[in-house]
């Protein structure tokens, strides 16, 4: 099977990841967890606060990111993957 | 020593499943082994060849039996997981030295279901990760399975899923940054997938010492 990422694009993607395995405080995840929807901070061990829905989850990190200065909301689909993304910069 | 640390993944390697080999192979590497795969490309006699030779080399085993059974009507069920499984568990019954001590995690959708179809194989502790929050679920399970045959001293369920979010995340964005699009992540060949995962989980554990 053909590799997606190839030639310098490949190195690059490398450095990009070790770079990005510093947590980036300014980030917000809306995400599900255990039949809930829950924000977390980016590098938090823990779930911030946890909601019954998706819409309130995401209402309540929109508020935190006006609030607080975050400057961006990933919000994940049940598989955990990125669903949207929303920059407050 | 390498076998001490290898871990073969008997599992279906489509795109579909991709969702819940992901969170596999980074709960795998994450605790610090090192995932094994056959290749598919090859061939029937050399891919089974590998496989053996893999299973000969993997202390630990992961085995999914949850496409044992079709979706529709007329669909062949898939059997290369059971076979394989059959294999691994043979090698450790079969096996000298080292490979007495291979240790295997069996998975499924429901927890009894296997015994319908591989009765021999009942009495055997099957995990199951149902149909809801599978993603959470295949994380804990792995883990837990961990605590007992690794190192009871793990890190919480909850903190890998948590860990695998931000990775599964960094991964999107950088790809989306070389101009790759968000379902991209899923053409990406498990050895690719398993190079970005290694970087970025010894670079997370050494930024957070």
């Amino acid at each position: 099977m053909a590799h997606l990422v190839k030639g310098q694009n490949k190195s690059r993607l490398t450095r990009s990841m070790v770079r990005a395995a510093k947590t980036n405080e300014k980030r917000l995840h809306v995400l599900p967890s255990k039949g809930k929807w829950g924000i977390k901070m980016e590098g938090a061990d823990r779930m911030y606060r946890v909601y019954g829905s998706k819409a309130s989850a995401l209402k309540m990190a929109r508020q935190r990111a006006h609030s607080h200065g975050n400057s961006m909301i990933i919000v994940h689909n049940k598989d955990g993957r990125i669903a949207s993304i929303s920059s407050y910069e | 020593m390498a076998f001490n640390k290898n871990v073969f993944i008997n599992c279906p390697f489509d795109n579909p499943y991709k969702r819940l080999l992901h969170p596999i192979l980074f709960t795998i590497i994450y605790s610090g082994l090192e995932p094994k795969i056959s290749k598919l490309e090859d061939s029937g006699s050399i891919r089974l060849k590998q496989i053996l030779k893999i299973i000969k080399e993997s202390k630990y085993s992961i085995h999914d039996l949850s496409r044992m059974k079709s979706k529709k009507s007329g669909e062949l069920a898939r059997f290369n997981m059971p076979f394989e499984l059959g294999l691994d568990l043979g090698t450790r019954e079969i096996g000298a030295g080292q490979l007495k001590k291979k240790k295997c995690l069996i998975l499924d959708i429901e927890r009894y279901r296997y015994q319908a179809a591989l009765s021999d194989m009942s009495g055997n502790d099957i995990a199951s990760y149902g149909k809801r929050n599978q993603v959470e679920k295949i994380i804990e399970k792995i883990r837990d399975w961990f605590t007992t045959v690794l190192n009871p001293i793990q890190p919480s369920s909850s903190k890998l899923y948590l860990e695998y979010i931000e990775f599964i995340s960094d991964l999107q964005i950088e790809l989306t940054q070389l101009s790759f699009n968000k379902d991209d992540i899923k053409k990406l060949t498990n050895s690719e997938y398993i190079h970005y995962a290694k970087k970025w989980i010894n670079n997370r554990k050494k930024s957070s010492r």
